[in-house]
């Protein structure tokens, strides 16, 4: 399989020259087409810094990120947009939609930014919208929605475009345990059916048990990285990445 | 002292987003003072020598119309500040949660409130103290008033008057404020920025047959008036009123539902760029908004029509005063020669003035006034009903009127022999005398037979008289006269005549010189037939000026006054509600940058919604303001005005300049706010 994501050597620096904070540091890996990758990590260590890299919505001090071979840090303004609308979706913790369109309106509007003809559109809202099994909730608006359903229409906003890349930004941080499964279950799904690259930020190991690889960062560095095995259930996955971030949260020698 | 420092620091911190309220509120303090402080002005005084009494009738016009435009600026101000106390409720209640008082946290409030108003006061009164010498300036080029040796004048009346209405409003906000605090528990203020976004009526028919049934109603009335407003009498004017207003409600309140309905099945337009998301956010805004957009609509109504109305009157009457007053004096002497009667009272005319006609007009038991309109007669009786129908109309000969006409720069008449012609300038009497005209009406002067030499009366004035109409006269060829079998006899003269002396300061001298000498003959007597006449009459070209411009600069002011301060009002409380929407916004703009729209997307969608907020009242108040101009005109026309055309331009150029004053600083705020 080709490699869709490369993130080399990236560096990223906030603060002024007396102060530095390194968020991300030499950090490199990446991510090959129609994986379904989570990035674990304590608060701090640099996993939002990261995708806010990887979205264009920052900027990396040092190194470079590529897409289909693309670096994205050289785009700018027009090229920006353009490339945020056709390459990447979006799912955010808290949802962000807008409230005052209904479900359908809101996964259409960014296939009407993608400048996708409106006969097209609706065949295409219907589809994604199966298949995160929101067909009922099309004519509703956010509020009138549970958090679960909200999220599902995130998601079928952010798939609807085909893009290269879906970025999931703690998707389940707002859900009961309930709906995070059914989120889940649907990412999975998309993973699968529509064969979408998912790149997942999340500090919820339940959450990431649904990836096939999971990399961990500490202090803006890869700490360790765990590739989910064939035939190895979810539960024993499962397992594996709580053991990982219970030696992540901290070493048997920092504590004093 | 830390009380009064953070109050500073709040209204710093707030000076970016609420310029448009501190703007406001400071032009309304100019206004108010610029338009109470005019009477004092100096050029009042040089435009209206003699009508001093217009000046002093501006002043307390200006006065009541204060008190309303206190009363509507009062409401704008209220109706602002809690808009934006509103926004700042969760702030409010990060304070208390600290542990602040309600006591302390309406201190702070009440600390800026005072700040607020004492500053827009301060800047305000300065920039109305030099928009008044502005203004003044600007009323003399509108006048033609000579503007050397100016004063710069500052009058401690209209600060005192402007200083206490708003001192009140302020009080009055206070209240609001400290009430705003208190009477809310912690949580609905910490919680007061999670608002519930309202949904549009569920009820889709409903929406859409409320829409159209106000459509309709309004389109009733609006051609009703728009069509049929020179027929005052087919209109129930205040059924109309009634209509207008419920339906405008109407319109708005069911708008959200209908166009959403329908911009919602236009595919290919709806599934456009970010077209869905800025009919939603503007379907969503009317829907919370529509009462106040209605009555937005009605006011800017209000102030369209008062504009173009006011200036219509304005340029009708200069017109009027253009070719009003070709002489410096005319008289009407009746029962004598006026040459006569001014030399009994001493008047040296050769000396006084260097040029003169004094013109014979005659009667003749032959000619009445109700004789002139022939058949006609009563059906004019029914709406003159004290007329004198049998009294003798007044006749000139035809070579006399002609000089009359060559003096006032007009066309001179053609008449046959045996015809005639009627003049009168007096516009309610004038569609009888035409209807007679073209229906041949003879007039028998005991054998010999005149008829009409012109279907229409001629609309002219004998006398200069400014505004009020005179009866005319009727005009025969000078053998007619001449024959004694037509029973002619001399009854008076008409003088018109130039000063010898030129100078507007000398003509005033000389209009008192004259004024006085013929004073005893401008008393009643009762002539021998039980009539009441007037010896002689006079009209002076001075007294004539100097009435038509203070009435027209009465017109002027108050129709910028009310206008201004309407537009205003309107204009900026939709810049607030546009603003606030937008810090709404802000969140929603993100969101749309996370999907992909692009930067000039996005500044047209929001460049769309601040466009619609302003155009929408506009456009609906300009089409009632095109049916109400109609019915205005209708009522105009007794006094025969007809023209709006002026008027309508004066109009758009002020609107234009305070209303996309408005438009242009809201956009450019917006786009500040969400950053696009």
């Amino acid at each position: 399989m080709s490699k869709l994501l490369e993130v080399i050597h990236a560096e990223k620096y906030y603060g002024n020259k007396g102060n530095l904070t390194a968020a991300l540091n030499d950090l490199s890996f990446s991510v090959d087409e129609g994986e379904f990758v989570g990035i674990m990590g304590a608060s701090g260590s640099g996993k939002t810094t990261l995708l806010n890299c990887i979205s264009t919505i920052d900027k990396l001090s040092a190194g470079k990120v590529l897409l289909s071979g693309q670096n994205i840090n050289e785009l700018k303004g027009k090229q920006l947009d353009r490339f945020r609308s056709h390459k990447l979706g979006f799912i955010f913790q808290d949802f962000n939609l807008l409230d005052t369109m209904t479900a359908e309106e809101n996964i259409a509007l960014s296939l009407s930014i993608k400048g996708v003809p409106a006969k097209e559109i609706r065949e295409k809202v219907e589809k994604a919208a199966e298949t995160l099994g929101i067909s009922q909730q099309l004519s509703k608006f956010p509020s009138e929605m549970s958090g679960g359903q909200k999220q599902r229409v995130a998601a079928a906003r952010a798939v609807v475009t085909d893009p290269e890349l879906v970025l999931a930004d703690e998707p389940t941080g707002a859900l009961d345990s309930k709906a995070s499964k059914s989120l889940m279950e649907s990412l999975r799904k998309l993973n699968e059916t529509r064969n979408a690259t998912i790149l997942m930020v999340t500090h919820d190991s339940f959450s990431a048990s649904y990836a096939g690889r999971i990399i961990f960062i500490k202090d803006g560095k890869i700490f360790t990285e765990i590739l989910r095995e064939e035939n190895e259930t979810r539960k024993d996955f499962f397992k594996r990445i709580v053991d990982v971030t219970s030696v992540l949260g901290g070493e048997l020698d920092e504590v004093v | 002292m830390k009380l009064f420092s953070l109050a500073l620091k709040n209204i710093k911190k707030c000076r970016g987003d609420y310029s448009i309220y501190f703007f406001t509120l400071i032009v309304g303090v100019a206004i108010f003072y610029m338009f109470n402080a005019i009477g004092s002005q100096e050029v009042m005084q040089r435009i209206a020598r003699s009508g001093n009494e217009n000046v002093q009738r501006l002043r307390s016009l200006i006065g009541v119309v204060s008190v309303m435009v206190a009363f509507v600026l009062g409401l704008l101000i209220i109706y602002a500040n809690n808009f934006l106390i509103k926004r700042r409720k969760k702030e409010f209640g990060i304070y208390m949660l600290l542990g602040m008082g309600k006591k302390k946290v309406s201190r702070i409030l009440i600390c800026e409130t005072c700040l607020v108003g004492l500053i827009s006061l301060g800047v305000g009164l300065i920039a109305g103290i030099f928009g008044s010498q502005f203004l003044s300036i600007l009323v003399c080029r509108m006048f033609e008033v000579d503007v050397t040796g100016f004063m710069f004048v500052i009058s401690g009346r209209a600060i005192l008057m402007t200083i206490i209405s708003f001192l009140v409003i302020f009080l009055v906000i206070m209240l609001f404020n400290t009430g705003t605090v208190a009477k809310n528990n912690l949580i609905d203020l910490i919680r007061a920025e999670k608002k519930n976004e309202k949904h549009i009526l569920k009820n889709k028919t409903l929406s859409v047959v409320l829409f159209v049934i106000s459509c309709a109603a309004l389109a009733t009335v609006l051609c009703l008036m728009g069509f049929f407003g020179n027929r005052l009498e087919m209109i129930p004017f205040f059924s109309c009123i009634a209509v207008g207003i419920v339906g405008t409600f109407l319109l708005f309140w069911s708008a959200a539902g209908f166009l959403q309905e329908a911009l919602g099945r236009a595919g290919s337009f709806y599934r456009k760029d970010l077209n869905s998301f800025v009919v939603r956010q503007f379907t969503g805004n009317i829907n919370t908004s529509a009462s106040s957009l209605a009555l937005i609509t009605l006011i800017l109504f209000v102030a369209l029509t008062f504009f173009s109305t006011g200036f219509s009157i304005r340029t009708y009457l200069n017109k009027r005063l253009g070719n009003a007053t070709p002489v410096d004096v005319t008289m009407f002497a009746e029962g004598a020669d006026a040459l006569d009667l001014m030399a009994q009272q001493n008047v040296e005319v050769d000396e006084m003035f260097d040029f003169y006609l004094n013109l014979p007009f005659y009667t003749s038991k032959y000619i009445t006034i109700g004789g002139t309109l022939g058949e006609f007669k009563d059906k004019a009786a029914q709406t003159f009903r004290a007329a004198r129908w049998d009294a003798r109309e007044n006749v000139m000969k035809l070579s006399d009127y002609n000089a009359l006409e060559r003096k006032y720069g007009r066309d001179e008449l053609k008449l046959d022999d045996d015809q005639y012609a009627i003049v009168c300038d007096f516009d309610l009497l004038n569609p009888f005398n035409e209807e007679a005209l073209k229906a041949g009406t003879k007039i028998d002067l005991g054998g010999r037979v005149l008829s009409p030499g012109y279907d229409k009366p001629i609309e002219e004035y004998i006398m200069m008289s400014g505004m009020t109409a005179y009866l005319g006269c009727l005009v025969v060829p000078d053998a007619v006269v001449e024959d004694a079998d037509c029973g002619f006899i001399k009854e008076g003269s008409v003088f018109a005549g130039d000063y010898r002396e030129k100078g507007r300061e000398i003509s005033y001298a000389l209009d008192e010189e004259l004024s006085e000498k013929l004073r005893i003959l401008s008393e009643p007597v009762i002539r021998e037939d039980g009539r009441k006449s007037y010896p002689l009459t006079m009209t002076l070209k001075n007294e004539i000026k100097d009435n038509s411009v203070g009435t027209s600069v009465i017109v002027v002011f108050l129709v910028l006054y009310i206008g201004i301060v309407f537009v205003i009002a309107c204009a900026a409380i939709i810049a607030l509600k546009v603003l606030s929407d937008s810090i709404d916004s802000i969140r929603k703009y993100e969101i749309l940058t996370r999907i992909g729209a692009d930067g000039q997307m996005k500044r047209k969608a929001l460049f769309a919604q601040v466009m619609m907020n302003f155009l929408i009242p506009l456009c609906i108040a300009s089409v009632y303001t095109w049916s109400g101009l109609s019915y205005i005109k209708g009522l105009l026309r007794a006094f025969g005005m007809v023209k709006m055309g002026a008027g309508i331009v004066m109009t758009t150029v002020i609107m234009l300049i305070i209303y996309g004053g408005y438009f242009i600083t809201t956009y450019e705020g917006c786009k500040r706010i969400v950053k696009v």
